[in-house]
């Protein structure tokens, strides 16, 4: 694969990434949790259900950052991969 | 069985919510191999939003007392009291899990994972880091055999062969106290596998932490055995003249709270040894190591 095509696919996978984190930051998993706590519902099952309805809220954001962290290795291989000079060519 | 309360209104509006969640999540897809980890959380939490709590809610709507029970209001909202499905037993008290519960646990995200390490990807330059785990006080919760009956076949079989091979995996679960959690940032190049990569020590966090440790080992061992004395013996008596054995791991922790991981201090102290440190790499990178996952 040429160097401008790995790159392209790198920029491509990053766009990717981040629009896939920006979708789990849209998802109303990460704000459910608002709408469980004692103004709706009091008992041990209402709070367990807050309880891992911020769970998932926690995982979903590490994993937002893990995906956003990825992408920018992604674009930091595809800057460097762009700023490496051209290999030279076999001239007959 | 224990007593719950709740505001008919606002109960209505959250089992919306949830289903609008869960149909987010589960429109949330993606081939891509980098965000294998992501997509796996977002199906835990798609699953467990529609299979646990969305039933919970309905259920408690469509409960006797929202029919037909007593109305009391407090403070001027309309709370509805309905019997609680769960015994009145309050918050579990941390590392107090049975290891079906940490299981349990682990399926429906009520556990929630340390961060995976970064993966280089294999590109070599590219920073990647590692996870050590030194226990401060260390407590089995317990441990299942996963070898296949195929393996245990092929391990009984071995006895009475010249040429023999035994493999175990097993599943065990530890209740780590005060465990020093070590993130070490390496860059990929190339290496001595038993002495590991060099580490940037200036981006190493470390944090301490209580949890659980879901470790999946695998043990294998290849031998060439002769038997015992001159003529006809026994063919379970033998003694194995070659043996290799190799064992690997992966594994998972669950802390009991978010970690705090804080940039390494210059002061000297007493560090324990290290005994499980992961990366995310498919194949363990220095003799040792673990692999990040279950």
């Amino acid at each position: 694969m040429s160097t401008s095509a790995q790159v392209d696919q790198l920029r491509a996978r990053a766009r990717h990434l981040r629009s896939l984190s920006g979708k789990i930051g849209a998802s109303h998993a990460l704000s459910v949790h608002g709408l469980a706590g004692p103004d709706t519902w009091v008992g041990p099952t209402p709070q367990s259900c807050y309880d891992a309805l911020l769970a998932i809220r926690r995982q979903l954001q590490a994993q937002q950052q893990s995906l956003n962290g990825t992408a920018r290795s992604f674009d930091r291989r595809a800057d460097e991969l762009e700023s490496q000079p051209p290999a030279p060519r076999m001239v007959s | 069985m224990g007593l719950l309360a709740y505001d008919r209104a606002r109960l209505d509006a959250l089992r919306i919510a949830i289903e609008a969640a869960r149909d987010d999540l589960h429109r949330i897809r993606s081939d891509d191999s980098a965000a294998a980890e992501a997509i796996r959380i977002v199906r835990n939490s798609c699953r467990t939003l529609g299979d646990i709590h969305l039933p919970r809610v309905q259920a408690v709507l469509n409960s006797e007392a929202m029919t037909s029970g007593p109305r009391v209001k407090l403070d001027g909202t309309g709370w509805v009291f309905a019997t609680d499905p769960q015994p009145v037993y309050g918050p579990q008290l941390p590392g107090a899990r049975s290891f079906d519960e940490v299981l349990s646990g682990i399926r429906c995200g009520e556990l929630v994972p340390l961060a995976a390490p970064i993966d280089a990807n294999g590109r070599a330059g590219s920073l990647y880091t590692s996870i050590a785990l030194a226990p401060g006080n260390h407590r089995p919760v317990g441990q299942q055999d996963l070898t296949s009956d195929a393996l245990k076949l092929l391990n009984f079989l071995s006895d009475g062969l010249p040429v023999g091979w035994r493999e175990t995996q097993t599943l065990t679960i530890s209740y780590l106290t005060n465990a020093r959690v070590t993130k070490s940032v390496h860059v990929l190049t190339a290496y001595d596998r038993d002495s590991g990569p060099d580490t940037l020590i200036d981006e190493t966090e470390e944090a301490t932490m209580s949890g659980y440790l879901v470790i999946h080992q695998a043990s294998a061992t290849g031998e060439v055995s002769v038997s015992i004395g001159p003529g006809e013996q026994d063919d379970t008596l033998s003694y194995p003249i070659i043996s290799e054995s190799s064992t690997r791991y992966s594994g998972v922790f669950y802390p009991d709270y978010a970690p705090d991981f804080q940039p390494l201090t210059g002061e000297a102290r007493f560090v324990n040894p290290d005994r499980w440190t992961f990366t995310t790499s498919s194949a363990p990178m220095v003799d040792g190591w673990g692999t990040w996952g279950l």
